[in-house]
Formats: structure tokens, C-alpha cells, sequence
């Protein structure tokens, strides 16, 4: 994906030049406006301004914001503690300090400058290697925080030990160990094998889902390859020695492939390890099923694609519907569907689109249960600008009744209504990094806090009576562990009883219609499974009991009732999420078997959180900049027309990203009497840290040029001036984008007797709209365009003077889960004085033209193309190897287009077909066969083109 | 280029030390050409004056030394001597008291590769020492210059042994693991492949013994390296390791393993004598003193083992893993744990009678030198102990982490940290 670079400069120049540009120079440079290149891509905003401190302990540079001081001193604890037990199993000691950055919730982490990508729900928390940050937000669960900092530690602690391992014995560093090995590593090291663990393997297990080691490479980077590679290390701990993990990272140096490692270390292949090691999940897990169930074969299916979570149910007249989260468009959204008589899969409706517009701008689809009252509002939480907000929309009418935003709550969790439906319970997370429980009153607007503690409440539900609200917490004894229990706030007297108590974790209560009956998920057994209690009665001693309704070999979670006591909920099954429903539970529940007692007088008082303080010696500071260089990088080329060109490029930034610094030295020096004046030179700054961006810098550049886009000429151009551009994003979906120029241009054209001289103005303004939904080789859902005016002047000596117009639009429309109808139109129009042409040919626009072969002042463009699955997986086997290859997809398409500079001459088009692969997430090749359309769209071409090439479908 | 040529160190005691190329350099001044007379005379030297030339470019060029390792004369043994891993070989690391502490830095030198488990070893004044490149080196133990150095195979993790003047040298990541380096002729005499090893040879008599990564005891004859007996852990289907090296006198030979048992093996035929159950993987060297065996786990437990019987004798669960060789005198036993603890027992019983906490872990053997014991840290510690009570009475920084157990002679103390660096501390001058 190429970014604004001007073809004035020549290629010699965007080899070199090109990260620097990659932002700024399509802003800055009014004449860079080409089509082939994306200046598309959404927003990540800057909304909260951060007022970083630093706190220094024995071995980190802790980064936090002053609200949340309490939280990363906790933090601060963890990260010492984690040190020393990491130092021990490593046998190895860190020889810099650490640099942690936290966050208080995910919606601050989702705003670090620290990667230049976005950072998607699931993501828990990262290290990077370019400055060895550490970024991890909180989630209001401290058992987590915790979990997350054991688990990037020990990441950071890996990457140092296998250095030193590799430098120890003068190896170069070329080489890591797999990604399941490290990820495996992490978990093992920092967390218990639990209950979600188990659910996961389980379900890979049962499913045939599960890969060994041979294959690990087809479930990169998914959950399930995290929980493998944990299973893989405590299995090889348990039966070849815990001894053997830290040697494998010990014997790295010895081979090249981690599978030569693992069989020198274990004595095993990976093909023979695998053989045992998948052997012994079958044995763990088949037997299983003669007393558990897969959820589909005993329940009856509501909602399976996609994935589906937090169902509520709504009765209303005769009909029953369940409304849910759900992602089965690729867009995540509120969905519905009735319930009661055999419905088609089809027939579940979206009732809220999100991900497409700054109001609904993302779900929290495993975070945020949603509600329904008995009017039928529908409360749910999506993030909405820089914090959630709460929306209440009434399912009867299809209408959006109001937005709630809370200034002081960043992220909202679960909502549950009060039988009123006036109230709507809710819990969220404060700037702190607390996660409490609130009552909004949704006509006075007047907000009430329940709690107010760093324990972590989450998941209320508001009793029929309206006098207890249920909810999940870490407020016991067992919660230091990570464990919830159930707890009922009585609102009579503000009192907070145990409603469960044990070394589980229990979740989603919900009450049933009249009140009798508490259902709710708990892992007491292994994995999370439905049981009920009563909540109400109490036996004498202090018991309680609570019954199983469901026996699942998964998982099942966020029941529903309906009103005549059946349940809805969310099973887990073939690695997905999907509704099922179970009718009667009542019956089930007075089986005697499946009851348990719950002692709830034998507890001790509640953990209570440990921070640094007072631990060892400490300082807070005030963080003012903290600068490392990024990239130093030396390049020389050669060519027969542009001669020799070598320099250096050199990045450095702070340590939050928010401020960057780039500078560009080259020589294009072709003889010794050329040296001094041949250098380039180039100097930014890219400053992140506002909502507004903002980039300036001042360059020269002199050397010989071809111009395609003027007169396909050579010259030889001396070139200095400086920029300034803006960015500023009105949401995550559209930006607003401005930037001013001047410079100093001399150019000698090849043949021409006298130097052309401009002092260039360039200014430039930008609209640019992008929601598009991305499969495997390009867009597929949603829309973008780009609106551009600029105007270049020479303000000296008049030898310049010309406009710029750009519009880009584009659309795609959904025609299935994978496939789509795309449609581009391109406007480029340029018009006054030494105006620029633009260019368009190639597998990129025009397709079965030569790259850049139409040229002109003025362009235009319309692309059709029908996008589909073509090839899902195509294996080839050779004797000694096999080659896999992924989404193949197919495309069916139509171009036309026409460039001209005073006079339009002809329409061009071509239609075709191609298919289209995806390398490794970044890379997209690409094969187009067709028919040209020439002459004026007279007559298709004699036989057919073929083209090749690189990059993403439009 | 002649001022690039003076190469002849002299050193008490010690053998002249030299650069690699001081033959050529002598044939260089007995070649001086001086002015020349007439072309003929300097067309008749000119090949000295190149030959100088190129020595003097190679020298400039090769600012670490060549490539080789053949000492001039063989060393004198004498009371600094250690020519083994732990000074003896029941691994009982004590020696000499030598001046200090306080210590300061003498020098150091960059070896250019890490270092192992093994200590460096000292003779005459020559320092000995292989890094994780295979490389085995020799230093004017006085200044930290280089005498030579030899590629022997993949990586050196123990120390080797020196009898006479050769270095039985043990290798891992090489096909051959066991080599014999003749240091006074610059040969190789004998190559053995057994696997790689991590620990430091045991010599007993003329017989060698070495165990390897895959749980293999080899005895080889110190003559040429042909193989006696050879000893497998029993149903090691994990392919449990020996990291352990061995100690022994007599006819006992004693190591642990990563099964978690402590073994000790006839030296003469290698059939068991018995094992002892320590619970959990042993990468400790056991040290062996008046009829005891102290061993230490990596779950964190010191047994004293009764070497004729197997029997312990006590136990103490010192609260870290221990990885190096512990200390053992008339009356204590000294280990470092990876808890950050140096920890003195009581001999007899195993009571702690003291615990210095130097909150970074210890991997490195404990060496005693007089009144004191010194450790390295893994947070580039090294520390001074009193021995009696535990005190620290003096704490220095080494540029690397330290893994490598110390050595002590000619009035330092050596150590080896991973930055690659070996270093040499003396008694600070007041």
C-alpha cells in the first residue's frame, strides 16, 4: 500500500523517502494527489489528553495518568513480584529497566501511540520490541491486570534470555522460537490452567479442530494456539520435566528449527511428539462425553453464525423474541429473532448496525450484557467517541430513544432494568480503573454509585421485586485467586450478602419471571455450566444450595429466561459462539443428583489489594519526554539511468509515540565536483499526541528526475521548502486533513535551453470517509471516499498556477458473508498552468492497460467488480515437501476510464475475471485475464491480457 | 612498524609471555636490515623488511591475537594451582586467602563469546578458560594479555581439566565433545565424540570422566581417550540430562541428574553403588567431604548424603533452586540459591546459622578464600562474605551477569561475567 509520495521526486527518492512521506507529504504536497495511492484507513483519535507521570521502581519505568495512581502502584506490586519469580524460572536477569505504560481501561489503551495500528477488543495487552515497552490497559479485574502483567513479562524476560543465549554463543539473531512457544510460554508462566483454558481444548479436542505441532502454523495467532501452547509445555513439564522448558530456550543456539531443538532437548520430533501428545488429549477428553454433552446435541439452536453473545428475551402480544449481540455480517450489532417455532437462520434481523458510524462506533460483545424492559427499551452499550455510552432503543417502534455519556465512566459493562423501567442498573469503569456498580434513572438523568472499591463488580441483574440487584464480584476471600462469586445488593438497606461463595467463579445471574428462581453460570466443576439457586431460601447453618441445569462439555453462559421458565444462552462449540435455548428448566432443576452446597458462613474476610508502596523505594515523576531512536538504516542503490544514490534515515521518537522525528540524509552526487551540492536532506516531526495531529518539516532535495506525470521528461531539479499539515478526525470513520507548503524549485530540462524557477505555494484540503469491512484481499462492506481541493502557485514568478480537485468513492454492498459487489468512481481533475497529469493504468485501476500508460490532466474512472470465495485451501504434496495456499479468491470485474488534458479523446475500459491471494496478511497477489475495451468502446481486443502483479483490491 | 614488534612480558614467577608471533618476530631483528647499502643489499633483505611488514599489518589487524594457542614453556605447578573445575576433585571449592577485601578491578579482558558454568583455571600464571564459541583461552593471569586460543568445537560449559600440558576439554553443539589439547605443542592429541557435554571433567588417576545432555556417563582413558565404560540413567525416556559435574576420589565417583537422583558409580567398573532420591532435578555439582555428599536441588532443597551407604543424613529446603557448587569447611556448608540467598549451614546438622540476602540470584559455585567467601550474582554482583557470620563486607560490580563459578590466585579473583568479559580483582591500595 503506497502513500501520497510525489512522482516529481523520481523512484530513487521514494525508495528512500518513502516512511518519512508516508503521513505528511500526501497533506503537505498538493501535486503527490495520485490515484494509485490509499490515503484512506480510519482513525485512531486522540480524545483523552493523558497527563503522564512515571513511577520508578527497582526494576520499571512505570507510565500512568494521575487518576489512575492507586491502580498502577497495584500494577507496580505485580510487575516487582512477577520479576522476581520470572527471574528465578529464567535463570536469567534483565539488564535494562522496563518501561510499563498502563491504562485504565481498554478505551484509553485503544488510543496509545505506542503501535501505529488499531488495538481490537480481545487484545489484552502487547510488548514491542523497537523500545521494549510493555502496554497493558486494566479491565477493572485486578486478578487480570495482574495475569496480563505476569504474561508480558514474561515475554519481555524471553526475548532478553534468547538474546543472550544467541550471543552467548555468537549466533546472529536471526531467529525466534514459534509463535505458540512463545505465547504458550507466557500463559503457562503467568496463569493457572482454568476453566476457560479447558473449555477451549475441550472444544478443539471433540470438535477435530485440534492441530499438533506440525500444524500449529493453521492456528496462528488464534486463542486456540495460545491454549495449546500452554497444554503442550505443562504436558512436556509433567511428563519430560519442568527442567526442560527453560533448556529449550537453553539448546536454541544448538539448531535451526525449533523441531531439531525440541528433539534434542526431549528426544522428539514434532511429528513424534505430536503422535503422544494429541493421543493424550483424546484419552483426557473423550471419555468426557459419556457424562457431558456437546451443547448442540441436547439443546435446540437459536442463533450459530457468526458469533452470538448476551441474548435477552422479550415477550410481548403472542410473540417472543430474543435480541443479541452478533457479528454474522462482519459488522458487530444488535440482532434479533423470534422464538418459539422453527425459524431459518435467515431470519435473524439486525436491529442495530454497528461499527459503522461514531455513534455505535464498537460493541463489547463478550464484556456488555444488554437489556430489555417490559415496554420493550432495549438498554445496550457501545462506544460512542471517547467513552461508552448507554443507548436505550425501543424494539416496538425501531427507534433510538436516547443516549446516556457519562463525563467520569470511561467503559460500561452490563446493563440490567429495574422492573419500573425507569432505572437500568449498570457496572462501568471509572478514569481510576475501578469497576463499580451504578443506577441511572433514566428521567432525571440522576446517576447513583453502589460501590465504590477497587473489587470487581460486574454483570448486575435487578430482582423482579426491585429490591436486590445480583451481581458478580471478586469480593471474596477467593477473589485474589480471580475468582467471582455472586452477591445481592439489598437497595432497602444498601447491605451486599454472598449469594454464592466458593474457589470458583460464578457469573451472569438472572432472575426468572416470579422471582423464585437465580440462574447463573459457574466453573465449579471445571468449566462454566448453568445451575440455579435459590435466592430466597437459605437452609439453616448458613447454606445454600445451588442445582445444575446444563452438563456441557464446553462451556454455556449469559442465560436468559423467558417467562414460562425456559432459558436462552451462549454455548461455545467449534471455537465459536452461538445461541441455543433449553426448555423447562424446572424440571431439571429438582433432580437431586445435580444439587451442591454452598457454605457461605465458612469465609474469611475478602483479599485486599497490595500495592508498592511502602514495599521498596519508589519515585513518582512527572514524565517529560523520554527519546530513543527507533531506526538508523544506511542505503545505497545504482541504476543506469539515475546513477548512484546512497544516505541514511534515521527515526526517533519519545517513549509513548507521541512524538516523532524523522531525518533523511542521501548523496546523488554522480562525480566528485557534485558531492557538495547533491545532498538531500529531509527533516519532520509528527506529533501524536492531541486529537489534532500535526506534522511540519523543511527539506532539499536535488538530483535528476523523470516526471511522468508533466511532460515525460528528464530534468534535473534543485528543490528546498518546508510543510505544515493537520489531521483532525471528526470520529473513527472521517477525518479532516489540511496542509500548506513553500518551496524553492529550480529545474533543468534535458534539451531545454533556459532553467525553469518557481517559488511554490501549494495548499490543500481533504475529506476523507472510510467504515469499509475487509476480507482476505480488500474491502467488502461499507464505504469510503475522499474529497480533495488543492491549489499550487507560483508566487514569484508565475510559472505555476493550477488547481486540484480529487474525488474517490467507493462502495461495497454485502452479498453474502464473503462476497460482495464493489464499486469505485474516480474523479481527478487538474487544471491551469504546468499542471500535473495523473496516471492510471495497471492492475490497480485500469485494468489490461500498461501501469501508467494513461496520462492525463484530467481523469476519470469507474471500476465494478464482483468479489467471491474462489478456493477455500489447496494442498500440493511433493515427495519431500507440501505447499498450502488460503483464500483464493475470485473476482469478476468491468473498468472504464478516460484521461485528457485539453481535449477528452477516448473512453477505455476492460472487463475480466482474476483471482486474488492473501501472503501472510500483508501481501496480496494478484492475476487479471480480460478483454480491453478500445477504441472509444467500440470493439474488445484481439485475444486476451494477462496481468500480475502486487495489491489489495480497491 | 618495528615499535609494533616488542612483544616479551616478564611476570614473577612466571614464563615470559609473548604474542603469537614473536618467532617471526625475532627472525625479524636478527634481519634488521639497517640503511641500505646498495640495491643489492637491499633487494637481499627486502624480504625481511616485507616479512616485518606483513607482521606488523597482521598485528595491527588482528588486535585480539591470533588464532592459536602454544605456550613457550610449560607452567610450573605450584600452591596457586587449580587445575580443575572447584580446585579438587571433590569439588571442595577453597583456596589460598588472597589479599583483601575491599577489591578493585586489575583488569579485564573480552573473550568475545560467553561463558559456562566452569570456572577458569590457573596454573603458574597462566589463566585458562573456554567461552560458549568452543574456544579455549590462555592469559598472563597478571595482566589480562592474551597468550592464545584455539577452536576446539561448538561451546565450552565446564571447566576442563589440565594434567601436565594438556587441557581435556569438554564441548557441546560439536560432533566431537571430548578433546585433549597438548597447550606446550599446539596439537590436538585426541578426539572423542560422546555427546555434548555441559559438565567439567573429573580426573582420577588416569582415568577421565564425563557425562552428557542425554543422561551418559563416559570413562575414558586420559592416554588417548578410548572409552572404558560408559554409564545410562535407567528407562530415560525423557532423555533426562546430566548437568552435574562429577566429583569423586578413590574408586567413587558421584554426580547428579536431571531424574532428580544422586548417583555414585564405581570409578573402575561405572556399575551404580546406589542412588539417593533428591526429588527434583540436580544441576549442582556435589561436593564431597569427610564421607558426606552435599547436594543441593533445583527445587530448592541441600541434602548431606552419606557417601558409602546413600543415606541422608539431613536436609534443608534453603528456599531457592540451587545451581551452583556448594561450599563445604570444618564447620558450615555454603550455597547460593536463586532466591537471592547465600546461606550457611551447620556441617553436622543442617541448621541455618546464617542467610545473607543479596536479593539477585545466585548461580555460581561459592568460593572460600580464607576468612571470606566470594559469590557472583546473575544482577552483576559480586560479594565478599565473611564466612563465620554472613556479613557482607564487600560488594563489587562485574559488567555482566555472573554464572561462572570464581577462582582465586597470584592475589586476585577471577571472574567471568556474560557480557563476555573476564575480569581480575585485587586488594584496593589504601
Amino acid at each position: 500500500m503506497e502513500y501520497g509520495v510525489s512522482e516529481s521526486v523520481g523512484p530513487d527518492m521514494e525508495r528512500i523517502a518513502l516512511r518519512i512521506f508516508l503521513i505528511v507529504a500526501f497533506l503537505a504536497l498538493a501535486e503527490v494527489a495520485h490515484a494509485q495511492f490509499f490515503y484512506f484507513g480510519r482513525n485512531k483519535v486522540q480524545y483523552t489528553d493523558f497527563e503522564w507521570h512515571v513511577l520508578k521502581t527497582e526494576h520499571f519505568d512505570i507510565y500512568y495518568y494521575p487518576e489512575m495512581k492507586d491502580l498502577a502502584e497495584r500494577g507496580a506490586h505485580f510487575a516487582e513480584e512477577a520479576y522476581r519469580g520470572l527471574e528465578i524460572r529464567f535463570n536469567h536477569s534483565l539488564n535494562t529497566r522496563v518501561p510499563l505504560i498502563f491504562y485504565s481501561s481498554h478505551l484509553h489503551f485503544q488510543q496509545t501511540n505506542t503501535i501505529g495500528g488499531f488495538i481490537p477488543e480481545g487484545v489484552g495487552g502487547f510488548f514491542e520490541f523497537l523500545k521494549g515497552r510493555v502496554v497493558i490497559p486494566s479491565d477493572g479485574s485486578t486478578s487480570q491486570f495482574r495475569h496480563v502483567i505476569r504474561h508480558e513479562l514474561v515475554h519481555v524476560f524471553m526475548h532478553s534470555k534468547m538474546s543472550r543465549v544467541l550471543t552467548d554463543h555468537r549466533k546472529t539473531q536471526d531467529r525466534y522460537p514459534p509463535l505458540w512457544f512463545v505465547e504458550g510460554l507466557a500463559e503457562y508462566w503467568s496463569t493457572d490452567w482454568d476453566s476457560q483454558a479447558e473449555m477451549v481444548m475441550r472444544d478443539a479436542v471433540l470438535s477435530d479442530l485440534i492441530v499438533g505441532l506440525e500444524d500449529m502454523s493453521r492456528i496462528y495467532g488464534s486463542f486456540l494456539m495460545y491454549k495449546a501452547g500452554q497444554h503442550v509445555l505443562t504436558y512436556i513439564g509433567k511428563h519430560y520435566g519442568e527442567e526442560k522448558i527453560l533448556l529449550l530456550m537453553e539448546n536454541f543456539w544448538k539448531e535451526s528449527s525449533f523441531n531439531d531443538v525440541l528433539k534434542i532437548t526431549i528426544g522428539k520430533t514434532f511429528k513424534e511428539f505430536d503422535e503422544e501428545w494429541l493421543y493424550s488429549l483424546k484419552k483426557a477428553y473423550y471419555p468426557l462425553l459419556a457424562s457431558k454433552d456437546q451443547p448442540s446435541k441436547v439443546t435446540k439452536k437459536v442463533a450459530v453464525e457468526g458469533f452470538n453473545t448476551k441474548p435477552v428475551v422479550f415477550e410481548h402480544d403472542t410473540t417472543r423474541e430474543v435480541y443479541f449481540i452478533g457479528n454474522r455480517t462482519g459488522y458487530t450489532g444488535i440482532y434479533r429473532k423470534l422464538l418459539g417455532k422453527e425459524t431459518l437462520e435467515d431470519e435473524v434481523e439486525n436491529v442495530v448496525e454497528g461499527e459503522q458510524t461514531d455513534e455505535f462506533e464498537a460493541f463489547h460483545p463478550f464484556r456488555s450484557r444488554i437489556d430489555i424492559s417490559r415496554e420493550g427499551r432495549l438498554a445496550f452499550v457501545t462506544k460512542s467517541g471517547e467513552n461508552d455510552a448507554l443507548h436505550v432503543y425501543d424494539v416496538l417502534t425501531d427507534e433510538l430513544v436516547t443516549t446516556f455519556r457519562f463525563r467520569d465512566l470511561v467503559s460500561i459493562g452490563s446493563t440490567s432494568w429495574a422492573p419500573d423501567g425507569k432505572r437500568v442498573a449498570f457496572s462501568a469503569i471509572n478514569k481510576a480503573g475501578q469497576n463499580d456498580l451504578y443506577i441511572l434513572d433514566t428521567e432525571t438523568r440522576a446517576l447513583q454509585p453502589l460501590t465504590n472499591d477497587y473489587y470487581d463488580d460486574r454483570d448486575p441483574a435487578w430482582s423482579p421485586d426491585g429490591h436486590r440487584i445480583a451481581f458478580s464480584s471478586d469480593r471474596t476471600p477467593y477473589g485474589a485467586q480471580g475468582k467471582y462469586n455472586l452477591f445481592l445488593f439489598d437497595l432497602r438497606d444498601n447491605d451486599i450478602r454472598y449469594l454464592t461463595c466458593g474457589p470458583h467463579s460464578d457469573a451472569s445471574p438472572a432472575w426468572s419471571h416470579d422471582g423464585s428462581l437465580l440462574a447463573f453460570t459457574s466453573d465449579v466443576d471445571g468449566t462454566n455450566n448453568i445451575w440455579v439457586t435459590d435466592p430466597n431460601k437459605m437452609f439453616p447453618g448458613g447454606t445454600r444450595t445451588m442445582t445444575r441445569i446444563t452438563s456441557f462439555v464446553t462451556s454455556a453462559f449469559d442465560p436468559a429466561w423467558t417467562s414460562t421458565g425456559d432459558l436462552v444462552f451462549a454455548t461455545f462449540e467449534r471455537f465459536s459462539f452461538r445461541l441455543q435455548s433449553l426448555k423447562d428448566v424446572r424440571s431439571v432443576s429438582d433432580t437431586s443428583t445435580t444439587v451442591r452446597i454452598m457454605d457461605l458462613y465458612a469465609r474469611a474476610r475478602p483479599w485486599e489489594a497490595r500495592t508498592i508502596s511502602g514495599e521498596s523505594e519508589i519515585e513518582h515523576l512527572k514524565y517529560r519526554g523520554d527519546y530513543s531512536l527507533d531506526i538508523a538504516q544506511s542505503a545505497i542503490s545504482t541504476d543506469p539511468v539515475f546513477g548512484t544514490s546512497g544516505g541514511a534515515f534515521v527515526a526517533l521518537s519519545d517513549l509513548l509515540g507521541n512524538d516523532q522525528y524523522y531525518f533523511l540524509l542521501y548523496n546523488t552526487a554522480q562525480s566528485q565536483d557534485e558531492l557538495l551540492s547533491s545532498f538531500n536532506i529531509a527533516i519532520s516531526r509528527i506529533s501524536l499526541s492531541q486529537r489534532t495531529s500535526y506534522a511540519y518539516g523543511i527539506y532539499r532535495f536535488t538530483g535528476r528526475r523523470y516526471d511522468l506525470t508533466s511532460k515525460d521528461e528528464f530534468y534535473y531539479e534543485r528543490v528546498f521548502g518546508g510543510y505544515f499539515a493537520l489531521s483532525y478526525p471528526l470520529t473513527k470513520f472521517q477525518r479532516v486533513e489540511t496542509g500548506i507548503s513553500l518551496s524553492n524549485s529550480n529545474r533543468e530540462v534535458d534539451g531545454a535551453i533556459e532553467q525553469r524557477k518557481a517559488l511554490l505555494l501549494s495548499n490543500s484540503i481533504a475529506l476523507t470517509h472510510d467504515n469499509s469491512l475487509w476480507g482476505p484481499s480488500g474491502p467488502l462492506d461499507g464505504s469510503r471516499f475522499n474529497l480533495t481541493l488543492a491549489y499550487t502557485s507560483d508566487i514569484q514568478y508565475s510559472n505555476v498556477n493550477y488547481f486540484s480537485i480529487i474525488a474517490d468513492y467507493r462502495h461495497y454492498t454485502r452479498l453474502s458473508q464473503r462476497s460482495a459487489f464493489a464499486s469505485r468512481f474516480w474523479i481527478f481533475y487538474n487544471h491551469g498552468k504546468e499542471s500535473r497529469r495523473f496516471v492510471m493504468g495497471g492492475s490497480w485501476d485500469l485494468r489490461g492497460f500498461e501501469r501508467w500508460s494513461v496520462r492525463g490532466e484530467k481523469l476519470w474512472l469507474t471500476s465494478h467488480e464482483l468479489r467471491f470465495p474462489f478456493i477455500d485451501e489447496l494442498a500440493i504434496r511433493f515427495p519431500v515437501f507440501g505447499l498450502s495456499f488460503f483464500s483464493i479468491r475470485g473476482a469478476l470485474f468491468f473498468d472504464a476510464g478516460g484521461a485528457w488534458d485539453r481535449t477528452y479523446v477516448e473512453t477505455l475500459g476492460s472487463t475480466g475475471g482474476g483471482l486474488r491471494m492473501n501472503l501472510g496478511g500483508f501481501l496480496v497477489i494478484r492475476y487479471d485475464v480480460g478483454k480491453r475495451i478500445e477504441e472509444n468502446f467500440s470493439r474488445f481486443q484481439n485475444g486476451l491480457f494477462h496481468q500480475v502483479f502486487f495489491g489489495w483490491d480497491f | 612498524m618495528g615499535f609494533l614488534m616488542r612483544t616479551t612480558h616478564e611476570f614473577p614467577g612466571g614464563i615470559p609471555g609473548r604474542r603469537c608471533a614473536e618467532n617471526d618476530l625475532h627472525a625479524g631483528r636478527h634481519l634488521s636490515p639497517g640503511p641500505a647499502k646498495d640495491l643489492a643489499h637491499f633487494l637481499r633483505v627486502l624480504p625481511a623488511i616485507v616479512a616485518r611488514s606483513l607482521c606488523g599489518g597482521l598485528l595491527l589487524l588482528s588486535a585480539e591475537g591470533c588464532s592459536g594457542l602454544r605456550l613457550p614453556e610449560a607452567p610450573r605447578d605450584s600452591a596457586f594451582s587449580i587445575r580443575t573445575f572447584a580446585t579438587n576433585t571433590m569439588r571442595n571449592n577453597e583456596v589460598p586467602a588472597i589479599p583483601g577485601p575491599p577489591l578493585v578491578l586489575d583488569w579485564e579482558e573480552d573473550l568475545t563469546a560467553g561463558f559456562g558454568e566452569g570456572a577458569p583455571l590457573l596454573v603458574d600464571s597462566v589463566l585458562f578458560l573456554g567461552n560458549l564459541r568452543g574456544e579455549l583461552y590462555a592469559l598472563n593471569a597478571g595482566t589480562g594479555k592474551r597468550f592464545g586460543w584455539v577452536t576446539l568445537g561448538g561451546a565450552i560449559h565446564g571447566a576442563p581439566v589440565l594434567v601436565g600440558n594438556t587441557a581435556i576439554v569438554p564441548l557441546a553443539g560439536s560432533r566431537e565433545s571430548l578433546v585433549a589439547y597438548d597447550f606446550l605443542e599446539g596439537r590436538i592429541l585426541w578426539r572423542q565424540e560422546l555427546g555434548d557435554i555441559h559438565v567439567s571433567p573429573l580426573l582420577l588417576g588416569s582415568r577421565v570422566f564425563v557425562a552428557n545432555t542425554i543422561g551418559v556417563v563416559h570413562c575414558v582413558s586420559l592416554d588417548d581417550g578410548a572409552p572404558v565404560w560408559k554409564f545410562e540413567l535407567p528407562e530415560n525416556k525423557a532423555l533426562k540430562g546430566i548437568r552435574s559435574s562429577p566429583a569423586g576420589f578413590g574408586r567413587s565417583v558421584f554426580f547428579g541428574a536431571d531424574d532428580g537422583f544422586l548417583y555414585h558409580l564405581n570409578a573402575a567398573t561405572g556399575s551404580q553403588e546406589w542412588r539417593f532420591d533428591a526429588g527434583a532435578s540436580i544441576q549442582a555439582t556435589p561436593v564431597l567431604h569427610e564421607g558426606r555428599v552435599y547436594i543441593g536441588t533445583l527445587a530448592g532443597k541441600l541434602f548431606a548424603i552419606a557417601d558409602s551407604t546413600g543415606r541422608p543424613e539431613w536436609s534443608c529446603d534453603v528456599g531457592g533452586s540451587i545451581y551452583g557448587t556448594a561450599l563445604v569447611d570444618s564447620a558450615l556448608v555454603i550455597v547460593g540459591t536463586t532466591a537471592g540467598d547465600v546461606i550457611g549451614l551447620q556441617r553436622l546438622t543442617g541448621k541455618i546459622m546464617w542467610k545473607t540476602e543479596l536479593r539477585a540470584p545466585v548461580n555460581s559455585g561459592i568460593l572460600g578464600a580464607g576468612e571470606f567467601v566470594y559469590a557472583g550474582t546473575l544482577r552483576k554482583d559480586l560479594v565478599a562474605i565473611r564466612r563465620t557470620t554472613g556479613e557482607i563486607v564487600w560488594r563489587g560490580t562485574t559488567g555482566g551477569r555472573v554464572k561462572t563459578t570464581p577462582t582465586a590466585g597470584l592475589g586476585r579473583l577471577f571472574v567471568a561475567g556474560d557480557n563476555r568479559v573476564v575480569q581480575a580483582f585485587k586488594e584496593e591500595k589504601r
